[in-house]
């Protein structure tokens, strides 16, 4: 829906919370919508293994090898980027219940070949909240600010943008930049209309007057409240509502978003990957594509960002904690996390959003190079975490680890160059390098709360999005 | 404007600052000028000198190596630094080093031999004679070997204005038990100790009970759900669970699993509620279970399995019963029993796998039950590829050590707890040679406790001091919603003194309610551990009741304040508590017996998942963590509920004689502002009137917000200038449009017909169960309007200006924030 017709629609709707009149003139509404860009940051929960996605490698040589995969038998180098392509029953797919759900090499090659993959990131983590953290906000130590947070709340300083910040994945500190919002599903009906018990009720329950003049004082009241903060908790909450209330014309947008109906598997279905065509364009018992019922929480973000409601959103799924039956498992969240990340960049390009949004996907941390005695792999910290934007060339590689799964590095001046391990004239791409980046080219580091969140100075800055 | 406040002087400020100031009362201030001790006017204690100038600066690069589990551990060195994770640091620091620098050769203490290489020291030279880092150890060195310690008159340190008696008991009465005080309790807690033994009085009530196990579960998240099924694991009632015996049903199986997912935090209820001492909840050798949960347990309880017995919770003091065949033959397991530790729900949440082996569940031991957050142990960079080399890291590597060497033996005490059946123990289940053995704190257990190994855990963390402080910190998140502040980790921040002062203060506070909550009161029931007090205490102090204050020192005045957002659940209740009515959607009352026995009424806002996550509460599951501050949506919400609230509340409370109600004391509904004579006529003041309805407001402002008002403010004109606009337009529609529905209440909602305070029966209607609440008297037309009738009309427009003044009221800020 183009964002005028939510502006209409808004306009129409003519209740939003306490300041209705944000959207009282569309003069005034054109600046509440966000015209991007956007960030999305989606993260794998519990710990993936790149080495069935990006960073494939097949058992190493040796009695006691360091690496160890029982079921991919071949990879391809995609220019850095390491599919996995066979196995020993034939074509490797990734798989959800023995079902084809993902093909990497396809994927890479058509709706991801602008998806910048790094690999051999240390996150320098074995835990997976400080896993969670450090890829968040890029700091392991210090609890920072989500990068999604930052990028809204800078966001909110040019326009009040209403639900900036999206949350739903597993760190969203804010570090009060910025307030947290949760898409309410099916209540949007009842909050569009806060005055009105029920969209079908007749009659609201306050009389025009009561609630323009319940609005008017409002602000005054706010106001005079603020005089009153003095102690960090008051200030921090009442900064909070005061923000939040100035974000009423989110819900009536948000009507049109939660109204809207499910898009078209046709409009997908060339750009699934041939194998998994039959399994993903199947419906599902609500009625709905299995491909369009995946793609449904993310669904709900890239409308947001579409009705410039939303700035930035957290995105998590989990299962990829595979310490037991490692190769089905990790195959079972991988297929269905790849493959909603494959939704969000069609989806982004059919409604208009793929040159405006930037995605970040990351896990807490990898997995082991060799089994444990249950079939699983435990935790590991070396990892991958792709990126996909405008200005960030993809279909590539930064990065790499060897054969064992262990990081190299890659030299300071140019990141192309990878270096052993032993070089330490080389440098292991930390989270910290990656937000650094991000930040620069979010523009982040311009604002001017940034400087309250630092990353670690050890970790200076390093151009893999140069 | 406000007049509320008061100074934080005299026992607040002693409460609070006992601990900083150690023998502060017998102190004399700044203790003389030495090398390297801060000087100037401030006075700085030797607590908070260690804390800014040693640990968090001349010691910095020993810190790595000398943790507990640390490389210099691991080689044998004797000196010991405690990170701040580990609670009271400071002292655990202050003895470590008081008793190392007593160790000296040739007159030299060992403490400054080493920092320089010298005496064949591990970590090499890590400081040079001449820095200004080894200058500040050898004074402070030099202070304690001389056995100083500086303290500091911490009078007036922090420096804010707390709420006053009134106002706290009023806040503590709707925030931990759902209700508001009577006219008589507000008096009697003009006193200190009458607002002690009011919130005494709290904790004894029906809805605290459900606020304590609101807070349990932010902790535990034990409440995610658990199905039946794991009966299977007792074999004891299968049919609870298993649709192939003749007396299954799917109520009792979905009673069964609602009963296992709530016993963790029943088994708590059930300790504070009979008064036992609060350390049974990782200690108590007994179970704690309704029907439903003895059946699956094979223990005895008399209660039918019906529904209605759900609530009846009982103590029995026997072990659950694992009944299985192996090699073909039958074998009864006693189950070992250490409070929740071993319920079914705690250990399914904290699920062990065959590499895990216990230790998710050994943190979550740790981070409730001794205040450690082990995930906080290790910020140094772990690079486990470096490992790939060392034979079982976790137990060789200081890298893996740190964590592990603290964490793996309590993780040993949840051996024969099996790792691919969650709940089957067996007590012959070896544990895992190449891990540190079963223990705690460098204690190994004792090999004939191997067989109930979680038993003897459970008894050595309720004897741990860090138990106290633990449970303590657990309250104060739910009483006062922030996390316990955290050790400040930027040294080069310019208010970094303060945040440590901040640290500190907060610190030495939780260890002195720690204690309190641990010694207990001679003669009181329980002698130790009793819960109750500690409410009291963490109610008492500053973190509860600061109110303003200097606002540019926010470092210092870390965690404090007012404003705590209100859960969902408490958001909920607070509207009861202070209107009279909950908000509802639908119907007002559904039967649910698991719910407590308040004629089942009940609020959306806490029955309906959909509306608890929308307004930022939590599934135990998803999503773990509460939103602590409003966003839009929230905003939209406590605006959606706040408006119907106040419909049906501002009806609801006229129907009541006037000594009766809660709301509208000083009006009636003919008190308006104006009249006039007929219609051609104009408007003219009511004598009196004005001064009673803005007496009302004044009412409602302390009572909904908490805000003592003046009736001649800023804040009451407003308010009285909307009733006045809103009474105004709808009078003048009626005059101007007589007979044309002007005088009904707009919408049906606010309609007054059911008389809530008087409960809820359930009646079978239409084959359907039915909530039936008894009606308010019909009004026979032309009667004047009495107490007790249905309230339809608004003859004199009072009804719908005071129902848009609610709705402002219950939709403000200090509504919706504490």
């Amino acid at each position: 829906m183009d964002r005028r017709d939510f502006v209409k629609l808004a306009g129409f709707a003519g209740l939003s919370l306490f300041f209705p009149t944000v959207l009282g003139r569309e003069a005034h509404a054109d600046a509440a919508v966000w015209g991007g860009p956007y960030f999305l940051h989606m993260h794998a929960a519990g710990g993936w293994d790149p080495t069935m996605l990006c960073d494939a490698k097949v058992t190493a040589e040796g009695v006691t090898p360091a690496y160890e995969n029982r079921l991919i038998t071949e990879v391809a180098d995609m220019n850095g980027v390491v599919v996995p392509t066979a196995t020993a029953e034939g074509k490797f797919l990734l798989r959800s219940n023995g079902n084809p759900v993902e093909d990497p090499q396809n994927f890479f090659a058509t709706v991801g070949r602008d998806v910048l993959v790094l690999n051999g990131v240390d996150t320098q983590t074995n835990n997976h909240d400080t896993g969670v953290q450090g890829l968040a906000c890029g700091h392991n130590d210090v609890e920072l600010p989500a990068l999604a947070a930052l990028f809204a709340g800078k966001v909110s300083r040019q326009i009040n943008v209403p639900m900036a910040f999206l949350a739903g994945g597993q760190y969203n500190r804010t570090g009060d930049v910025v307030g947290i919002s949760r898409f309410p599903g099916d209540k949007v009906a009842l909050l569009t209309e806060p005055y009105k018990a029920s969209p079908q009720d007749d009659k609201a329950l306050l009389s025009d007057v009561a609630v323009r003049r319940i609005t008017e004082l409002r602000e005054a009241r706010i106001s005079r409240l603020a005089a009153e903060t003095s102690l960090p908790r008051t200030k921090r909450t009442f900064n909070a509502f005061r923000d939040a209330a100035k974000g009423g014309a989110s819900v009536n947008l948000l009507k049109a978003v939660a109204g809207a109906p499910d898009p078209s598997i046709d409009a997908f279905a060339n750009d699934l990957a041939p194998d998994t065509r039959a399994y993903l364009t199947a419906p599902v018992n609500n009625g709905a594509a299995r491909f369009v019922d995946l793609g449904r929480p993310l669904e709900t973000v890239l409308r947001c960002f579409q009705a410039g409601v939303s700035a930035s959103a957290t995105f998590a799924q989990g299962g990829f904690d595979t310490h037991a039956d490692h190769d089905n498992s990790q195959g079972n969240a991988l297929s269905t996390f790849l493959a909603r990340f494959r939704y969000v960049l069609l989806r982004a390009q059919q409604l208009g959003l793929r040159d405006k949004l930037y995605v970040m996907v990351t896990s807490d941390f990898g997995r082991t190079p060799r089994y444990n005695t249950g079939n699983g792999k435990d935790h590991w910290n070396v990892t991958s975490a792709l990126l996909a934007g405008p200005g960030i060339r993809g279909g590539r590689a930064i990065g790499r680890t060897d054969e064992g799964h262990k990081a190299m590095r890659v030299a300071r001046g140019n990141v192309s160059q990878v270096l052993p391990d032993r070089d330490s004239s080389g440098v292991r791409i930390h989270p910290a390098h990656i937000h650094r980046e991000l930040r620069r080219v979010l523009g982040v580091d311009q604002t001017p709360f940034i400087d309250q969140f630092p990353l670690p100075a050890t970790d200076e800055a390093l151009p893999l999005l140069a | 404007m406000r007049r509320t406040s008061q100074q934080i002087s005299g026992r607040h400020a002693v409460s609070l600052c006992a601990l900083v100031l150690g023998s502060a009362l017998g102190g004399a201030g700044c203790g003389e000028e030495d090398e390297g001790v801060a000087s100037g006017a401030a006075c700085t204690s030797t607590r908070e000198y260690f804390t800014t100038q040693i640990y968090g600066k001349a010691m910095q690069a020993c810190i790595g190596c000398h943790s507990p589990g640390g490389i210099a551990e691991t080689k044998g060195a004797k000196f010991k630094i405690f990170r701040e994770t580990w609670p009271d640091f400071v002292s655990a620091n202050l003895d470590s080093m008081r008793d190392y620098a007593k160790l000296e050769i040739d007159d030299v203490p060992v403490l400054l031999r080493k920092p320089l290489g010298e005496r064949d020291h591990g970590g090499g030279a890590v400081l040079k004679e001449d820095s200004e880092d080894f200058k500040l150890l050898r004074g402070f060195v030099q202070e304690l070997r001389r056995g100083e310690e500086r303290k500091c008159d911490a009078e007036g340190q922090l420096g804010v204005q707390m709420l006053g008696n009134r106002a706290t008991a009023r806040k503590a009465a709707i925030t931990l038990a759902g209700r508001y005080p009577t006219d008589e309790e507000l008096a009697s807690a003009a006193t200190d100790q009458g607002l002690a033994e009011f919130v005494l009085k709290l904790t004894n009530e029906e809805l605290f009970y459900d606020r304590l196990r609101e807070i349990w579960n932010d902790a535990l998240l034990t409440e995610r759900g658990v199905d039946a099924g794991v009966e299977s694991a007792y074999n004891n009632a299968p049919w609870l669970h298993n649709d192939r015996y003749p007396q299954y049903t799917s109520d009792t199986r979905n009673w069964t699993s609602a009963s296992v997912t709530e016993e963790p935090m029943r088994y708590i209820e059930f300790v504070v509620r009979n008064n036992l001492p609060f350390s049974d909840v990782v200690n108590g050798n007994y179970v704690v279970a309704n029907p439903f949960l003895a059946a699956m347990y094979g223990l005895p309880h008399d209660a039918p399995l019906i529904p209605e017995s759900f609530l009846d919770w009982r103590r029995i003091d026997f072990s659950p019963v694992q009944n299985r065949e192996e090699d073909g033959a039958a074998k009864t397991t006693g189950m070992p029993v250490a409070g929740v530790l071993s319920t079914p729900a705690f250990l399914t949440r904290w699920e062990t796998t065959p590499t895990n082996r216990g230790r998710k569940r050994a943190r979550i031991v740790l981070k409730n039950f001794l205040a450690t957050d082990i995930f906080k142990f290790a910020t140094r960079p772990v690079d486990s590829t470096a490992l790939t080399s060392i034979q079982n890291p976790t137990l060789n590597s200081a890298m893996c050590s740190v964590c592990h060497s603290v964490i793996d033996p309590i993780a040993g005490g949840f051996r024969g707890f099996g790792e691919n059946q969650l709940l089957r123990f067996n007590a012959d289940d070896n544990w895992h040679d190449e891990m540190l053995p079963p223990g705690i704190n460098g204690a190994d257990m004792p090999p004939e406790s191997y067989g109930n190994a979680l038993m003897w855990l459970g008894a050595q963390v309720a004897k741990d001091r860090r138990f106290g402080i633990s449970v303590a910190q657990v309250m104060y998140r739910g009483i006062v919603g922030d996390d316990p502040i955290a050790f400040p980790q930027d040294k080069d921040a310019p208010d970094y003194a303060d945040r440590v002062r901040a640290y500190n203060i907060q610190n030495d506070w939780f260890v002195k309610l720690g204690d309190d909550f641990a010694a207990g009161t001679e003669g009181a029931t329980p002698p130790k551990y009793d819960l109750r007090r500690l409410v009291v205490a963490i109610v008492d102090s500053a973190y509860f009741r600061a109110e303003s204050g200097d606002g540019t020192k926010d470092a210092l005045h870390d965690g404090l304040g007012q404003g705590r957002i209100l859960s969902p659940e408490m958001l909920g209740r607070k509207y009861r508590a202070t209107t009279g009515l909950y908000y509802f959607g639908g119907e007002a009352a559904s039967k649910n017996e698991r719910r407590a026995k308040d004629g089942f009424l009940r609020s959306d806002l806490v029955e309906d998942r959909d509306w608890r996550l929308v307004y930022g509460g939590i599934d135990s599951g998803d999503v773990t963590k509460r939103t602590e501050t409003m966003s839009p949506i929230m905003i939209a919400t406590s605006q959606y509920t706040g408006a119907i609230v106040a419909c049906r509340a501002t009806s609801y409370d006229f129907t009541k004689p006037t000594a009766e109600r809660r709301l509208f004391r000083t009006v009636e509904l003919t008190t308006t502002p104006f009249t006039r004579a007929n219609k051609d006529q104009p408007l003219v003041a009511v004598p009196d009137a004005e001064k009673k309805i803005r007496d009302t407001i004044v009412h409602l402002f302390f009572r909904l917000l908490g805000e003592t008002v003046d009736p001649r403010s800023e804040e009451v004109d407003a308010v009285y200038g909307l009733f006045v606009d809103v009474w105004r337009d709808l009078e003048e529609f009626e005059v101007n449009n007589p007979n044309k529905g002007g005088q009904n209440l707009t919408n049906g909602r606010c309609v007054a017909e059911n008389d809530w305070d008087k409960g809820v029966r359930f009646e079978t209607r239409d084959g359907r169960l039915q909530a039936v609440f008894e009606r308010l008297r019909d009004r026979p037309d032309d009667a004047a309007y009495e107490p007790g009738m249905r309230l339809a009309r608004d003859e004199n427009f009072t009804i719908r200006s005071w129902q848009a003044v609610m709705t402002y009221l219950l939709t403000d800020y200090r509504f919706t924030h504490e």
